[in-house]
């Protein structure tokens, strides 16, 4: 897999806007919580609301990229095999029957880090050059 | 409690005061949380066969919601069928206690704003929590969700399938999430009532101006759903007793005797990046009244980038036990089936448009017809052009 992570400016939502459809996924939490093992079909059913829990039990917390941004569209059609508007959809199905509530949207990578450490069993997906020290990576997407 | 209607003005403002855009704000110690919908829809009537006239309808006629009173006429463009906004909104007062309101105001109800939705939801732990409110009856895959347009690939759902007089009910529901084996599942467990006052769907069948109430009572039910991959599946049975008021009795307001019904459902939803199968079953045994329904859907699609056509054909039909004692023959009994082709465009992440064509074919014979005079439901074939803008706010 190649690195990209030069195409990647650090100052601006519109660089991410601009992530390489190929670009390598983290799927990461903060390490303030506690670490857990999480496998694709997990995942998948965690951003799809099949599944509100940890292994161990906790409640798990899902943070969405913002609306919009090539990585969350990325994100779900390796993770889920669906485009973020298919996502969107059975998210509106469960949402307005009050069988869950959607992921919450974070304004971009450094919003997510900030609430992946402020908030227990919270996970998110970032791209490589978002990695740093806050974070904990649970699984890698190719 | 009764299908709620209230002033639309009070009710439109106390959502919009506490729902903001999909967003959330904290107000009297209470975080409030809300997001909305809605469907802009229009259709016309391409051609039909008409057999007979019908009383307050404009027939032949296409049913696009049976139980919402969605009837499209013969004449010119109509939005009110299907058009529809809806507001919901959550004030949580603890992470374990919420209280969850949905209203929606429908065209087809000349603007009248309903509670669809109203509970208070208490997590009881991870994977069990009660609910005791007004809900939708969770028979089929879209039965929750069917005022939400986005959240399916047609302009409407399929009335052969999701046509029904009641489709809420007032009680208490037990649901479960959890993890069994490599499925993912939800089960519910419900019980509660519903009393339908002036019933749309009896409209269609008794005359547009005349008044039918509806009552299921004891009504007792579950439903459970499984997902694994790009598989759902959901299995639902449910019972009750139900009595209707008859229009033409001497006292027109007093309900009948109440009979049971049985209702057993079974939905498949396959969706993967490109391809969408869909499909329904739903029988249910009023053998102590008329009889039995059967109805069944399949729908298949195929993704292409923001494109989903989709080809679609629903059944219904009605075995009539108690005919004779009603003077009927069981040739009488309502049949009909619906073809549709329809295509989604994904506009944005959260719009859409939706272009949707509907042979409607009556399966039923003449004496139906001469039996039920006042009956909307098509005579003959009927065929409609829709199209809608649904959209998530």
């Amino acid at each position: 897999m190649s690195h990209v992570t030069y195409w990647i400016a650090p100052l601006a939502l519109s660089c991410c806007l601009a992530l390489p459809a190929q670009a390598e996924l983290y799927v990461v939490m903060g390490v303030s919580s506690k670490p857990v093992q999480l496998n694709l079909q997990n995942i998948k059913n965690i951003f799809l609301g099949r599944i509100n829990t940890l292994p161990g039990g906790a409640r798990a917390i899902p943070i969405d990229q913002h609306d919009g941004n090539p990585l969350r569209e990325e994100f779900y059609v390796k993770v889920t095999n669906l485009s973020a508007a298919q996502a969107k959809a059975h998210w509106a199905r469960l949402y307005f029957t009050g069988r869950g509530t959607p992921p919450v949207e974070a304004r971009n990578s450094q919003d997510i880090k900030l609430q992946l450490n402020q908030i227990p069993n919270t996970l998110s997906y970032l791209e490589k050059a978002a990695l740093d020290s806050t974070v904990r990576i649970i699984q890698t997407i190719p | 409690m009764t299908k709620q209607r209230i002033p639309r003005l009070g009710c439109t403002l106390w959502f919009l005061a506490f729902s903001t855009a999909a967003g959330a704000a904290e107000f009297a110690g209470l975080d409030w949380s809300g997001s909305g919908f809605a469907t802009v829809a229009i259709g016309k009537m391409l051609n039909g066969v008409p057999t007979q006239m019908q009383s307050g309808y404009a027939c032949p006629c296409f049913v696009s919601d049976f139980a919402q009173g969605g009837v499209y006429q013969q004449g010119g463009l109509q939005w009110q069928p299907d058009s529809k906004v809806g507001w919901q909104g959550k004030a949580s007062l603890n992470p374990d206690f919420s209280v969850t309101g949905q209203v929606v105001m429908r065209a087809a109800a000349g603007g009248h704003v309903d509670f669809e939705w109203l509970y208070g939801n208490w997590r009881l732990n991870e994977q069990f929590s009660l609910q005791i409110g007004r809900k939708r009856l969770p028979l089929l895959y879209y039965s929750e969700s069917q005022d939400v347009g986005f959240a399916y690939p047609w302009v409407h759902l399929s009335p052969q399938i999701y046509g029904w007089e009641i489709v809420n009910f007032n009680g208490a529901n037990l649901a479960y999430q959890g993890q069994w084996g490599d499925w993912s599942s939800s089960v519910d467990l419900f019980t509660g009532s519903e009393t339908v006052r002036n019933s749309n769907y009896w409209q269609m069948y008794n005359g547009r101006y005349t008044r039918t109430d509806s009552r299921w009572r004891n009504l007792l039910g579950a439903d459970v759903s499984l997902s694994k991959d790009a598989l759902e599946i959901r299995l639902a049975m449910m019972q009750s007793e139900l009595a209707n008021t008859n229009p033409k009795a001497a006292n027109p307001l007093a309900f009948g005797p109440a009979t049971p019904q049985y209702i057993y459902s079974a939905s498949l939803h396959y969706e993967a990046a490109h391809w969408l199968i869909h499909g329904g079953l739903l029988y249910i045994n009023r053998k102590a009244s008329y009889g039995e329904d059967f109805s069944r859907s399949f729908a298949v699609g195929y993704r292409i980038g923001n494109y989903l056509p989709m080809l679609s054909h629903n059944r219904y039909y009605q075995k009539q036990h108690y005919a004779p004692a009603l003077g009927l023959s069981p040739a009488q009994a309502e049949a009909h089936h619906n073809t549709a082709l329809s295509l989604r465009y994904e506009l944005t992440p959260a719009s859409a448009l939706k272009l949707q064509y509907d042979h409607w074919q009556n399966d039923a014979q003449p004496a139906f017809f001469i039996a039920n005079p006042n009956s909307a439901v098509p005579m003959g074939s009927s065929s409609l052009l829709s199209m809608s803008y649904d959209l998530l706010f």
